[in-house]
Protein backbone atom coordinates (compact mmCIF):
# COMPACT_ATOMS: atom_id res chain seq x y z
CA UNK A 1 0.00 0.00 0.00
CA UNK A 2 1.00 3.65 -0.31
CA UNK A 3 0.14 7.27 1.10
CA UNK A 4 -1.79 9.99 -1.11
CA UNK A 5 -1.18 12.97 -0.79
CA UNK A 6 -3.06 15.74 -2.54
CA UNK A 7 -1.88 19.35 -2.43
CA UNK A 8 -3.68 22.58 -3.46
CA UNK A 9 -5.07 20.79 -6.31
CA UNK A 10 -6.60 22.70 -8.70
CA UNK A 11 -8.73 21.64 -12.34
CA UNK A 12 -10.38 24.07 -14.66
CA UNK A 13 -11.50 22.66 -17.46
CA UNK A 14 -11.03 24.38 -20.84
CA UNK A 15 -14.11 25.88 -21.78
CA UNK A 16 -15.48 25.95 -18.12
CA UNK A 17 -16.26 29.48 -16.42
CA UNK A 18 -15.67 28.09 -12.61
CA UNK A 19 -12.87 26.15 -11.30
CA UNK A 20 -14.36 22.02 -11.30
CA UNK A 21 -11.80 21.59 -8.09
CA UNK A 22 -9.85 24.41 -5.94
CA UNK A 23 -7.54 24.37 -3.82
CA UNK A 24 -8.02 20.82 -2.32
CA UNK A 25 -5.42 19.85 -0.13
CA UNK A 26 -5.35 16.17 2.30
CA UNK A 27 -3.39 13.03 2.87
CA UNK A 28 -4.54 9.03 2.46
CA UNK A 29 -2.30 7.52 5.10
CA UNK A 30 -1.34 4.24 4.55
CA UNK A 31 -4.45 1.54 5.07
CA UNK A 32 -6.89 4.33 5.75
CA UNK A 33 -10.17 3.86 4.43
CA UNK A 34 -11.18 7.55 2.85
CA UNK A 35 -14.51 8.70 1.83
CA UNK A 36 -14.86 12.12 -0.25
CA UNK A 37 -18.54 13.22 0.36
CA UNK A 38 -20.57 16.58 -1.38
CA UNK A 39 -22.94 17.09 -3.44
CA UNK A 40 -23.46 16.22 -7.36
CA UNK A 41 -21.03 18.37 -8.75
CA UNK A 42 -18.76 19.56 -6.74
CA UNK A 43 -15.76 18.17 -7.91
CA UNK A 44 -15.64 14.61 -6.31
CA UNK A 45 -15.12 12.91 -9.55
CA UNK A 46 -12.73 15.23 -11.21
CA UNK A 47 -10.57 14.73 -8.17
CA UNK A 48 -10.13 11.11 -8.16
CA UNK A 49 -9.55 11.51 -12.24
CA UNK A 50 -7.04 13.31 -11.67
CA UNK A 51 -5.41 11.38 -8.74
CA UNK A 52 -5.53 8.69 -11.26
CA UNK A 53 -4.26 10.48 -14.11
CA UNK A 54 -6.87 10.37 -16.30
CA UNK A 55 -7.44 14.21 -16.43
CA UNK A 56 -4.38 16.46 -16.50
CA UNK A 57 -4.09 18.55 -13.48
CA UNK A 58 -4.20 22.52 -13.98
CA UNK A 59 -2.46 23.61 -10.49
CA UNK A 60 -1.61 21.99 -7.46
CA UNK A 61 0.04 17.99 -7.07
CA UNK A 62 -0.67 14.32 -6.75
CA UNK A 63 2.06 12.39 -5.13
CA UNK A 64 2.19 8.97 -3.95
CA UNK A 65 4.51 7.82 -1.63
CA UNK A 66 6.16 10.93 -1.89
CA UNK A 67 6.90 11.12 -5.16
CA UNK A 68 5.01 13.71 -7.38
CA UNK A 69 2.90 11.79 -9.97
CA UNK A 70 1.27 14.99 -12.39
CA UNK A 71 3.35 14.16 -14.96
CA UNK A 72 3.52 9.95 -15.05
CA UNK A 73 0.92 8.35 -17.44
CA UNK A 74 -2.10 6.50 -15.66
CA UNK A 75 -0.96 3.24 -16.42
CA UNK A 76 2.39 3.54 -14.56
CA UNK A 77 0.62 4.36 -11.60
CA UNK A 78 -0.81 1.48 -10.31
CA UNK A 79 -4.32 2.74 -9.25
CA UNK A 80 -7.78 0.66 -9.71
CA UNK A 81 -10.39 2.46 -10.28
CA UNK A 82 -14.12 1.38 -10.45
CA UNK A 83 -16.19 3.73 -12.54
CA UNK A 84 -19.71 4.90 -12.51
CA UNK A 85 -20.67 2.89 -15.14
CA UNK A 86 -19.27 -0.99 -14.98
CA UNK A 87 -16.96 -0.32 -17.77
CA UNK A 88 -15.89 -3.74 -18.83
CA UNK A 89 -15.20 -4.72 -22.09
CA UNK A 90 -17.80 -6.67 -23.60
CA UNK A 91 -15.78 -8.26 -26.54
CA UNK A 92 -13.94 -9.93 -24.03
CA UNK A 93 -14.00 -12.85 -21.56
CA UNK A 94 -14.71 -12.65 -17.52
CA UNK A 95 -11.07 -14.03 -17.27
CA UNK A 96 -9.60 -11.71 -19.49
CA UNK A 97 -11.84 -8.44 -18.29
CA UNK A 98 -9.74 -9.09 -15.52
CA UNK A 99 -6.00 -10.20 -16.55
CA UNK A 100 -5.82 -7.17 -19.24
CA UNK A 101 -3.92 -5.09 -16.63
CA UNK A 102 -1.85 -7.58 -15.76
CA UNK A 103 -1.23 -8.52 -18.86
CA UNK A 104 -0.14 -4.64 -19.95
CA UNK A 105 2.18 -4.54 -17.04
CA UNK A 106 3.64 -8.05 -17.82
CA UNK A 107 4.29 -6.74 -21.42
CA UNK A 108 5.24 -3.35 -20.57
CA UNK A 109 7.94 -5.00 -18.04
CA UNK A 110 9.18 -7.24 -20.80
CA UNK A 111 10.04 -4.67 -22.89
CA UNK A 112 11.65 -2.65 -20.40
CA UNK A 113 13.85 -5.85 -19.70
CA UNK A 114 14.51 -6.00 -23.59
CA UNK A 115 15.34 -2.45 -24.15
CA UNK A 116 17.34 -2.13 -20.87
CA UNK B 1 -68.14 -10.01 -31.05
CA UNK B 2 -66.11 -6.64 -29.95
CA UNK B 3 -62.91 -8.43 -30.37
CA UNK B 4 -64.24 -10.08 -33.97
CA UNK B 5 -65.31 -6.75 -34.99
CA UNK B 6 -61.92 -4.74 -34.60
CA UNK B 7 -60.02 -8.06 -35.92
CA UNK B 8 -61.41 -7.35 -38.95
CA UNK B 9 -60.91 -3.60 -38.82
CA UNK B 10 -56.86 -3.93 -38.28
CA UNK B 11 -57.23 -6.20 -41.81
CA UNK B 12 -58.95 -3.61 -43.39
CA UNK B 13 -56.33 -1.92 -42.28
CA UNK B 14 -53.62 -3.58 -43.40
CA UNK B 15 -54.82 -4.01 -47.04
CA UNK B 16 -53.09 -0.46 -47.94
CA UNK B 17 -49.64 -1.35 -46.74
CA UNK B 18 -50.11 -5.06 -48.03
CA UNK B 19 -50.93 -3.97 -51.48
CA UNK B 20 -48.07 -0.87 -51.20
CA UNK B 21 -45.81 -3.84 -50.41
CA UNK B 22 -46.86 -5.99 -52.94
CA UNK B 23 -46.45 -3.46 -55.81
CA UNK B 24 -43.26 -2.40 -54.12
CA UNK B 25 -41.96 -5.91 -54.42
CA UNK B 26 -43.03 -5.94 -58.07
CA UNK B 27 -41.67 -3.14 -58.83
CA UNK B 28 -38.13 -3.69 -57.38
CA UNK B 29 -37.77 -7.25 -57.84
CA UNK B 30 -39.59 -7.44 -61.55
CA UNK B 31 -36.52 -6.19 -63.31
CA UNK B 32 -34.10 -8.58 -61.57
CA UNK B 33 -36.30 -11.43 -62.42
CA UNK B 34 -36.04 -10.01 -65.81
CA UNK B 35 -32.79 -10.01 -66.52
CA UNK B 36 -32.44 -13.12 -64.41
CA UNK B 37 -34.21 -14.53 -67.19
CA UNK B 38 -32.84 -12.72 -70.07
CA UNK B 39 -29.06 -13.63 -68.73
CA UNK B 40 -30.31 -17.41 -69.83
CA UNK B 41 -31.45 -16.26 -73.44
CA UNK B 42 -29.74 -15.77 -76.55
CA UNK B 43 -30.08 -11.82 -77.76
CA UNK B 44 -31.82 -13.68 -80.66
CA UNK B 45 -34.92 -14.84 -78.08
CA UNK B 46 -34.96 -11.97 -76.37
CA UNK B 47 -35.62 -9.94 -79.65
CA UNK B 48 -38.59 -12.58 -80.49
CA UNK B 49 -40.01 -12.43 -77.05
CA UNK B 50 -38.50 -9.78 -74.57
CA UNK B 51 -40.53 -11.59 -71.80
CA UNK B 52 -40.36 -14.87 -72.41
CA UNK B 53 -39.27 -17.75 -70.26
CA UNK B 54 -35.31 -19.16 -70.07
CA UNK B 55 -36.33 -22.74 -72.31
CA UNK B 56 -34.04 -23.52 -73.27
CA UNK B 57 -31.74 -21.96 -70.24
CA UNK B 58 -28.21 -21.16 -71.95
CA UNK B 59 -25.88 -21.60 -69.11
CA UNK B 60 -23.14 -21.25 -71.45
CA UNK B 61 -23.59 -18.10 -71.65
CA UNK B 62 -21.60 -17.19 -68.75
CA UNK B 63 -18.61 -19.51 -69.23
CA UNK B 64 -18.95 -17.40 -72.86
CA UNK B 65 -19.34 -14.10 -70.57
CA UNK B 66 -16.33 -15.04 -68.85
CA UNK B 67 -13.93 -16.03 -71.50
CA UNK B 68 -14.83 -14.66 -74.40
CA UNK B 69 -16.42 -11.20 -73.90
CA UNK B 70 -13.73 -10.02 -71.29
CA UNK B 71 -16.07 -10.18 -67.68
CA UNK B 72 -13.38 -12.14 -66.33
CA UNK B 73 -11.09 -9.13 -66.43
CA UNK B 74 -13.74 -6.39 -65.75
CA UNK B 75 -15.07 -8.69 -62.20
CA UNK B 76 -11.05 -8.70 -61.42
CA UNK B 77 -10.50 -5.06 -62.04
CA UNK B 78 -13.50 -4.40 -59.79
CA UNK B 79 -12.40 -7.23 -57.17
CA UNK B 80 -9.23 -5.29 -57.09
CA UNK B 81 -10.24 -0.86 -56.71
CA UNK B 82 -13.17 -2.33 -54.55
CA UNK B 83 -11.82 -4.38 -51.86
CA UNK B 84 -8.90 -1.98 -51.83
CA UNK B 85 -10.78 1.11 -51.43
CA UNK B 86 -13.25 -0.08 -49.11
CA UNK B 87 -10.34 -1.47 -46.92
CA UNK B 88 -8.56 1.76 -47.20
CA UNK B 89 -11.87 3.95 -46.26
CA UNK B 90 -13.07 1.71 -43.27
CA UNK B 91 -9.31 1.77 -41.63
CA UNK B 92 -8.96 5.63 -42.48
CA UNK B 93 -12.74 6.75 -41.77
CA UNK B 94 -12.61 4.28 -38.51
CA UNK B 95 -9.01 6.19 -37.00
CA UNK B 96 -10.83 9.12 -37.78
CA UNK B 97 -14.18 8.95 -36.53
CA UNK B 98 -12.53 7.62 -33.39
CA UNK B 99 -10.17 10.34 -33.19
CA UNK B 100 -13.44 12.85 -33.37
CA UNK B 101 -15.96 11.20 -31.14
CA UNK B 102 -13.36 10.45 -28.28
CA UNK B 103 -10.43 13.56 -28.37
CA UNK B 104 -11.10 16.97 -27.87
CA UNK B 105 -8.27 18.81 -29.67
CA UNK B 106 -7.80 21.89 -30.87
CA UNK B 107 -9.48 22.20 -34.46
CA UNK B 108 -11.52 19.30 -34.06
CA UNK B 109 -14.72 21.14 -35.19
CA UNK B 110 -13.10 22.63 -38.11
CA UNK B 111 -11.62 19.04 -39.13
CA UNK B 112 -15.22 17.31 -38.25
CA UNK B 113 -17.22 19.88 -40.85
CA UNK B 114 -14.26 19.76 -43.41
CA UNK B 115 -14.60 16.16 -43.40
CA UNK B 116 -18.33 15.82 -42.90
CA UNK B 117 -18.82 18.95 -45.71
CA UNK B 118 -17.63 15.98 -47.91
CA UNK B 119 -21.01 14.35 -47.70
CA UNK B 120 -23.36 17.47 -49.60
CA UNK B 121 -20.70 17.93 -52.78
CA UNK B 122 -22.27 16.26 -55.70
CA UNK B 123 -19.87 14.02 -57.09
CA UNK B 124 -20.42 15.36 -61.26
CA UNK B 125 -18.81 19.09 -59.02
CA UNK B 126 -15.30 16.90 -58.46
CA UNK B 127 -15.22 14.94 -62.09
CA UNK B 128 -12.83 18.21 -64.08
CA UNK B 129 -10.44 18.90 -60.91
CA UNK B 130 -10.29 15.09 -60.01
CA UNK B 131 -9.50 14.65 -64.26
CA UNK B 132 -6.51 17.08 -64.12
CA UNK B 133 -4.84 16.05 -60.35
CA UNK B 134 -4.48 12.48 -61.69
CA UNK B 135 -3.11 13.73 -64.94
CA UNK B 136 -1.00 15.72 -63.13
CA UNK B 137 0.49 12.94 -60.73
CA UNK B 138 0.11 10.12 -63.63
CA UNK B 139 -2.13 8.22 -61.99
CA UNK B 140 -5.26 8.93 -65.01
CA UNK B 141 -6.26 5.63 -66.21
CA UNK B 142 -5.10 3.55 -63.97
CA UNK B 143 -6.62 1.18 -61.24
CA UNK B 144 -4.64 2.82 -58.47
CA UNK B 145 -5.81 6.45 -59.30
CA UNK B 146 -9.65 4.72 -59.11
CA UNK B 147 -8.78 3.30 -55.87
CA UNK B 148 -7.74 7.08 -54.55
CA UNK B 149 -10.19 8.37 -55.89
CA UNK B 150 -12.67 6.06 -54.14
CA UNK B 151 -11.48 6.59 -50.95
CA UNK B 152 -11.13 10.57 -51.05
CA UNK B 153 -14.98 10.64 -52.20
CA UNK B 154 -16.42 7.83 -49.59
CA UNK B 155 -14.51 8.85 -46.43
CA UNK B 156 -17.28 11.66 -45.43
CA UNK B 157 -19.71 9.19 -45.26
CA UNK B 158 -18.04 6.28 -43.49
CA UNK B 159 -16.84 8.94 -41.05
CA UNK B 160 -20.47 9.83 -40.30
CA UNK B 161 -21.73 6.68 -39.97
CA UNK B 162 -18.94 5.59 -37.52
CA UNK B 163 -18.65 8.63 -35.24
CA UNK B 164 -22.08 8.74 -34.53
CA UNK B 165 -21.60 4.80 -33.34
CA UNK B 166 -18.64 5.21 -31.78
CA UNK B 167 -19.30 8.89 -29.85
CA UNK B 168 -21.96 6.05 -28.17
CA UNK B 169 -19.52 3.87 -26.39
CA UNK B 170 -19.39 5.11 -22.89
CA UNK B 171 -16.46 7.12 -21.68
CA UNK B 172 -15.76 4.90 -18.39
CA UNK B 173 -14.74 1.90 -21.03
CA UNK B 174 -11.84 4.03 -22.15
CA UNK B 175 -10.46 5.79 -19.00
CA UNK B 176 -10.64 1.89 -18.15
CA UNK B 177 -8.46 0.96 -20.85
CA UNK B 178 -6.06 4.07 -20.46
CA UNK B 179 -5.78 2.80 -17.00
CA UNK B 180 -5.17 -0.84 -17.67
CA UNK B 181 -2.40 0.28 -19.83
CA UNK B 182 -3.81 0.43 -23.43
CA UNK B 183 -1.90 2.83 -25.40
CA UNK B 184 -3.79 5.21 -27.62
CA UNK B 185 -3.57 3.18 -30.69
CA UNK B 186 -4.87 -0.06 -28.68
CA UNK B 187 -7.57 1.54 -27.37
CA UNK B 188 -8.89 2.60 -30.56
CA UNK B 189 -7.89 -1.17 -32.29
CA UNK B 190 -8.74 -3.21 -29.07
CA UNK B 191 -11.70 -1.24 -27.43
CA UNK B 192 -13.61 1.11 -30.45
CA UNK B 193 -13.48 -1.71 -33.13
CA UNK B 194 -14.63 -4.61 -31.88
CA UNK B 195 -17.32 -2.87 -29.84
CA UNK B 196 -18.19 -0.79 -32.63
CA UNK B 197 -18.11 -3.95 -35.27
CA UNK B 198 -21.75 -3.31 -36.26
CA UNK B 199 -21.05 -0.18 -37.26
CA UNK B 200 -18.02 -0.85 -38.78
CA UNK B 201 -19.88 -3.88 -40.61
CA UNK B 202 -22.42 -1.21 -42.11
CA UNK B 203 -19.72 0.97 -43.49
CA UNK B 204 -18.35 -1.61 -45.35
CA UNK B 205 -21.52 -2.95 -46.61
CA UNK B 206 -22.68 0.25 -47.76
CA UNK B 207 -19.61 1.36 -49.31
CA UNK B 208 -18.69 -2.06 -51.20
CA UNK B 209 -22.31 -1.76 -52.87
CA UNK B 210 -22.10 1.30 -53.73
CA UNK B 211 -18.58 1.34 -55.39
CA UNK B 212 -19.04 -1.70 -56.99
CA UNK B 213 -21.42 -0.06 -58.72
CA UNK B 214 -19.60 3.19 -59.19
CA UNK B 215 -19.95 4.75 -62.78
CA UNK B 216 -19.22 8.25 -63.43
CA UNK B 217 -15.79 8.73 -61.64
CA UNK B 218 -14.82 5.01 -63.79
CA UNK B 219 -16.43 6.26 -67.09
CA UNK B 220 -14.30 9.32 -67.02
CA UNK B 221 -11.08 8.37 -65.37
CA UNK B 222 -10.40 4.59 -67.11
CA UNK B 223 -10.01 4.59 -70.65
CA UNK B 224 -8.16 1.11 -71.80
CA UNK B 225 -10.40 -1.88 -71.93
CA UNK B 226 -7.92 -3.60 -69.62
CA UNK B 227 -8.75 -1.29 -67.10
CA UNK B 228 -12.68 -1.12 -66.87
CA UNK B 229 -14.45 -1.82 -64.43
CA UNK B 230 -17.70 -4.32 -64.54
CA UNK B 231 -20.06 -1.18 -64.88
CA UNK B 232 -18.06 0.47 -67.88
CA UNK B 233 -17.62 -3.46 -68.98
CA UNK B 234 -21.57 -4.00 -69.26
CA UNK B 235 -22.31 -0.54 -70.87
CA UNK B 236 -19.87 -1.91 -73.87
CA UNK B 237 -21.97 -4.14 -75.05
CA UNK B 238 -25.11 -1.75 -75.36
CA UNK B 239 -23.17 1.29 -76.70
CA UNK B 240 -22.64 2.40 -80.33
CA UNK B 241 -20.61 -0.29 -81.60
CA UNK B 242 -23.45 -3.22 -80.60
CA UNK B 243 -26.00 -4.40 -79.14
CA UNK B 244 -25.86 -7.24 -77.45
CA UNK B 245 -28.76 -7.16 -75.26
CA UNK B 246 -28.57 -11.09 -74.18
CA UNK B 247 -24.50 -10.29 -73.08
CA UNK B 248 -25.30 -7.29 -71.56
CA UNK B 249 -27.95 -9.66 -69.01
CA UNK B 250 -25.46 -11.67 -68.40
CA UNK B 251 -22.86 -8.99 -67.26
CA UNK B 252 -25.46 -7.64 -65.06
CA UNK B 253 -25.83 -11.36 -63.68
CA UNK B 254 -22.22 -11.52 -62.84
CA UNK B 255 -22.10 -8.16 -61.54
CA UNK B 256 -24.85 -8.16 -58.88
CA UNK B 257 -24.31 -11.73 -57.39
CA UNK B 258 -21.48 -10.98 -54.95
CA UNK B 259 -23.91 -7.79 -53.77
CA UNK B 260 -26.39 -10.14 -52.91
CA UNK B 261 -23.83 -12.92 -51.37
CA UNK B 262 -22.92 -9.50 -49.61
CA UNK B 263 -26.17 -8.48 -48.50
CA UNK B 264 -27.34 -12.07 -47.53
CA UNK B 265 -24.61 -12.36 -45.24
CA UNK B 266 -24.61 -8.80 -43.48
CA UNK B 267 -28.00 -7.26 -44.11
CA UNK B 268 -28.54 -7.95 -40.29
CA UNK B 269 -25.91 -6.51 -38.58
CA UNK B 270 -25.98 -3.69 -41.04
CA UNK B 271 -29.77 -3.05 -40.07
CA UNK B 272 -28.42 -2.96 -36.58
CA UNK B 273 -25.72 -0.68 -37.14
CA UNK B 274 -27.78 1.76 -39.19
CA UNK B 275 -30.61 1.96 -36.26
CA UNK B 276 -27.97 1.93 -33.52
CA UNK B 277 -26.13 5.37 -35.03
CA UNK B 278 -29.60 6.70 -35.59
CA UNK B 279 -31.61 6.46 -32.19
CA UNK B 280 -29.19 8.37 -30.78
N1 LIG C 1 -15.26 16.95 -19.04
C1 LIG C 1 -15.73 18.06 -18.44
N2 LIG C 1 -15.71 19.24 -19.10
C2 LIG C 1 -16.17 20.36 -18.50
N3 LIG C 1 -16.69 20.41 -17.27
C3 LIG C 1 -16.73 19.28 -16.55
C4 LIG C 1 -16.26 18.03 -17.09
N4 LIG C 1 -16.43 17.06 -16.17
C5 LIG C 1 -16.98 17.67 -15.09
N5 LIG C 1 -17.17 18.99 -15.31
C6 LIG C 1 -17.70 19.98 -14.34
O1 LIG C 1 -16.89 19.96 -13.21
C7 LIG C 1 -17.68 20.02 -12.03
C8 LIG C 1 -17.35 18.84 -11.12
O2 LIG C 1 -17.79 17.63 -11.75
P1 LIG C 1 -17.59 16.20 -11.07
O3 LIG C 1 -16.19 16.09 -10.62
O4 LIG C 1 -18.07 15.20 -12.05
O5 LIG C 1 -18.59 16.28 -9.85
P2 LIG C 1 -19.06 15.11 -8.87
O6 LIG C 1 -18.38 13.84 -9.26
O7 LIG C 1 -18.68 15.58 -7.51
O8 LIG C 1 -20.54 15.03 -9.02
C9 LIG C 1 -19.14 20.03 -12.46
O9 LIG C 1 -19.59 21.36 -12.42
C10 LIG C 1 -19.09 19.56 -13.89
O10 LIG C 1 -20.08 20.20 -14.66
MG1 LIG D 1 -19.17 12.04 -9.97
Amino acid sequence: MAVITVDKLCKRYTGGAAPAVSDVSFTVADREFMVLLGPSGCGKSTVLRMIAGLEPITSGTVSIDGRIMNQVPAKLRDIAMVFQSYALYPHMTVYENLALPGACTLRRESWDSRSS
Amino acid sequence: MATQARFGFEQVRRVPLVLFVLLYTLVTGGPFLWVAAMSLRTTAEIFKAPYGLPAPAHWEKFVDAWTKSNYGTYFWNSTFVVVIAVALVTVIGAMAAHCLARYNFRGGRLVHFLILSGLVLPPQLLILALFQILLDINLYNTLTGLVLVYVATHIAMTVYILEGFFAQIPQDLFDAARMDGYSDFEIFWRVTMPIGAPAVFTAVTLNFIILWNEFLFAVVLLTDDEKRTLPLGIMHFTGSHQLDVGMAATGLMIAILPIIVIYAFFSETMIKGMTAGAVR
